[in-house]
């Protein structure tokens, strides 16, 4: 069952086989994993449920109710990256793009070189792979759907020789209404809300939607429980404590080390909440010739791969008014007469998908319930991250786009005589003000090593008997790719060694008998 | 909130916005641009706000200092004036101060569902679509859309 909020009246003490602290790619998982497998399962998590209905295709509001500080995180460094992170059922994947990817072979070759993790093979990989694109119904985009933008896109890079393709995603008769990151009016994507939570409530998982954890009840070495409490109209309402066998921790990137920092748990690595990888981003909006159907469309159609080996993916498509004004230099006037243009809009955006640089999150010194985040895009980062946007430029002008906006500092309105210049410029991170990024990953990371590593290859940590971590922040390096696919893989290749776990724990204390 | 940062608030917002260039735009409200920064303390980041109110505090601190008056108290050509002259900052520090001082007019301006209609993001008629199309996982596929010509709201859209 899902309990808002509001439907609970006093305190809950309760008792679980596995607590799980948030619902998302990760959460999400492991919940359905082990309902179905017979487990009894709490997922407490801090955002609310909302369903299709309530979704109303507006940026604004989909920030306020479903995003983290109403999507105004933001990296300390240079650039400062705006970095929204998901605060609902099913996590980040209800407010993402629905782009899915399997993690190139080389990046688990990595795995393996640099981090040990031999046990993680690439046959077992594929299986659980594959069983996720089955379940989510996985499947290229349709290019009836998919809008204009997206495609001439890609013919455009095709035409100068690189390659790409349509992008696989987590939908089904999806029909192109452009606002995925908003919450899909029809369900059409898979996302945990409507896939991994349901499947897991139907099998008998216990959701409690408003649910923050704020500690992780650890006794003799071992992990017993969580406590939390519920939010009732912005305001602290009922504690909630839960007694589990095991506690498994995917409250994403950002918050479970934070969560782990406050509590000073999993410290002997001197790991937690170091190793970010970010795959920072930057966007391009050209104005064309001709009018594109803005936003309907699938906001992430498109790729072009053609730079990926050098870390390098631009993928893209639409996104409503709200998502472009704000990165825009212009003001009155300017900004008016631009923002009407809005229908002849080319928009594509492109990440580093493999990089070097790396962040670290803290704990915030006033509020240990925000964390800090460090990240400073360095060297050939910077280089590469210059060289992306160039190249979207480059993509846009031989379509015949009469100016592209780039978030390039003395150069964001470029006309096709400008582009040599941006290409002479001097690679600069103050450079780029308006950048984002989106997945954050790896500040838990696994290995096989405890000195140098937060979990081991199951997802437990190395200091925490029963305290499992299962989301983006084990993943140990950038991938490559979007994330989510790799999230929900390696969650539940997790769920297998939790359910193991569960039974050397029945075996270890017997049930007491009936009264 | 300071209440000299409230009228500011409202105060940029006709400069910012430039909606009296394009004659198709609905007109802005500045009480929107209020509302929208009083909703998004309450959910953003405390160090935003600080941000942002910083960000009026040193408009007003310039237009003392250019004008001899705070920002809201001056007349619609002076604040033009003075907004043309901090528009033409270049570098991070202008797109920050921009960024800043537009969040709420901004913000509060192209989520109107009204200027989104406008620009061809036709809201209504997408939800409308979207309720007769919903898709449930056990189910059979929705089978072929209606043409464009038959949607109630198609071809609205620019
Ligand atoms: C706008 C956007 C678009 C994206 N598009 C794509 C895409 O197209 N393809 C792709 O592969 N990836 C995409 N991603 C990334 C992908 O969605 C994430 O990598 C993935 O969802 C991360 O999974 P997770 O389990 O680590 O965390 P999340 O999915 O973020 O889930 C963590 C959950 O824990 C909850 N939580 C946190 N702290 C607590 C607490 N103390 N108590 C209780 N609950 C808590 C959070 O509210 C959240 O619901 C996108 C991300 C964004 C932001
Ligand atoms: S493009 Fe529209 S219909 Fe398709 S998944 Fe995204 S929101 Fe849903």
């Amino acid at each position: 069952m899902i309990h808002q909020p509001e439907s609970v009246t006093g305190d809950l003490r309760l008792t679980s086989e596995v607590v799980v602290i948030g619902s998302g790619a990760g959460g999400a998982t492991i919940a359905r994993e082990l309902s179905q497998a017979g487990r009894k399962v709490i997922v407490l998590e801090a955002g609310r449920h909302f369903t299709r209905d309530e979704f109303d295709f507006r940026m604004d509001t989909a920030f306020l109710n479903m995003y983290w500080y109403g999507g105004q995180l933001l990296t300390l460094g240079f650039p400062a990256f705006i970095l929204p992170q998901g605060k609902t059922v099913g996590g980040t994947t209800t407010i993402n793009s629905g782009t899915c990817f399997r993690m190139p072979h080389r990046v688990l070759k990595r795995w393996h070189l640099d981090h040990g993790l031999w046990d993680i093979t690439a046959e077992e990989m594929e299986l659980y792979y594959a069983a996720v694109e089955e379940y989510l119904f996985v499947q290229k985009g349709d290019p009836e759907v998919m809008g204009r933008n997206a495609l001439m896109f890609l013919d455009g890079a095709r035409k100068l020789g690189l390659s790409g393709g349509i992008l696989a995603r987590n939908a089904k008769d999806c029909e192109g209404y452009g606002v995925c990151c908003f919450g899909c009016p029809s369900d059409a994507k898979q996302s945990a809300n409507v896939s991994y939570i349901p499947d897991a409530v139907e099998a008998g998982c216990e959701l409690y939607t408003g649910c923050t954890v704020d500690e992780i009840v650890v006794s003799n070495g071992r992990a017993t429980g969580v406590k939390g409490r519920l939010e009732k109209g912005g305001k602290a309402g009922p504690s909630v404590e839960v007694e589990a066998g095991v506690v498994v921790l995917a409250a994403g990137s950002l918050h479970t080390p934070r969560m782990l920092q406050v509590q000073g748990l999993c410290r002997s690595s001197g790991q937690v909440g170091r190793n970010l990888t970010i795959h920072p981003c930057a966007g391009t909006v050209a104005v064309m010739p001709e009018e594109l159907g803005n936003p309907k469309g699938i906001p992430q159609a498109t790729y072009v791969d053609e730079f990926a080996d050098e870390g390098i993916m631009l993928e893209g498509g639409t996104t409503p008014p709200l998502g472009i004004v704000m990165g825009l230099p212009f003001k009155g006037r300017r900004l008016a007469e631009f923002m009407s243009q809005y229908p002849h809009f080319g928009i594509f955006g492109g990440m580093l998908s493999e990089h070097c640089s790396t962040g670290r999150v803290i704990p915030h010194h006033r509020d240990s319930s925000r964390h800090l985040i460090f990240y400073n895009l360095r060297g050939e980062d910077t280089r590469k991250f210059k060289f992306m946007i160039e190249l979207m430029a480059e993509i846009w002008f031989s379509l015949g786009a009469k100016t592209v906006i780039t978030p390039t500092t003395g150069d964001v309105e470029l006309r096709p005589a400008d582009l040599g210049r941006l290409k002479r410029r001097k690679a600069r991170a103050s450079d780029y003000p308006a950048s984002s990024a989106y997945h954050p990953l790896g500040t838990c990371r696994m290995g096989s090593d405890p000195a140098s590593s937060v979990v081991r290859h199951t997802g437990e940590t190395w200091e925490v008997e029963n305290l499992f971590i299962c989301d983006g922040s084990i993943v140990p390096t950038s991938l490559g790719v979007n994330p989510q696919m790799t999230i929900f893989a390696l969650s539940m290749r997790c769920a297998g060694f939790i359910d193991d776990r569960l039974e050397a724990i029945a075996g270890r204390t017997p049930p007491a008998a009936p009264a | 909130m300071l209440r000299i940062v409230e009228e500011s608030v409202k105060a940029v917002t006709p400069h910012l916005l430039g909606t009296g260039a394009v004659d198709w735009l609905p007109d802005a409200d500045p009480q929107d641009s209020l509302d929208f920064l009083r909703d998004w303390s309450r959910s953003g980041i405390d160090e935003f706000t600080l941000v942002t109110t910083v960000a009026f505090l040193a408009l007003n601190a310039y237009s003392l200092l250019k004008t001899g008056r705070l920002f809201p108290s001056l007349g619609f050509e002076d604040r033009e004036h003075l907004m043309k002259g901090l528009f033409r900052l270049k570098g991070a520090l202008g797109f920050l101060l921009g960024y800043f001082l537009g969040s709420p007019a901004i913000n509060a301006y192209y989520s109107r569902v009204d200027v989104q209609v406008a620009l061809g993001f036709d809201i209504p008629a997408l939800k409308e679509e979207a309720e007769r199309r919903q898709v449930t996982r056990g189910g059979e596929p929705l089978g072929p859309r209606e043409s464009d010509d038959e949607r109630p709201g198609g071809g609205e859209g620019a």
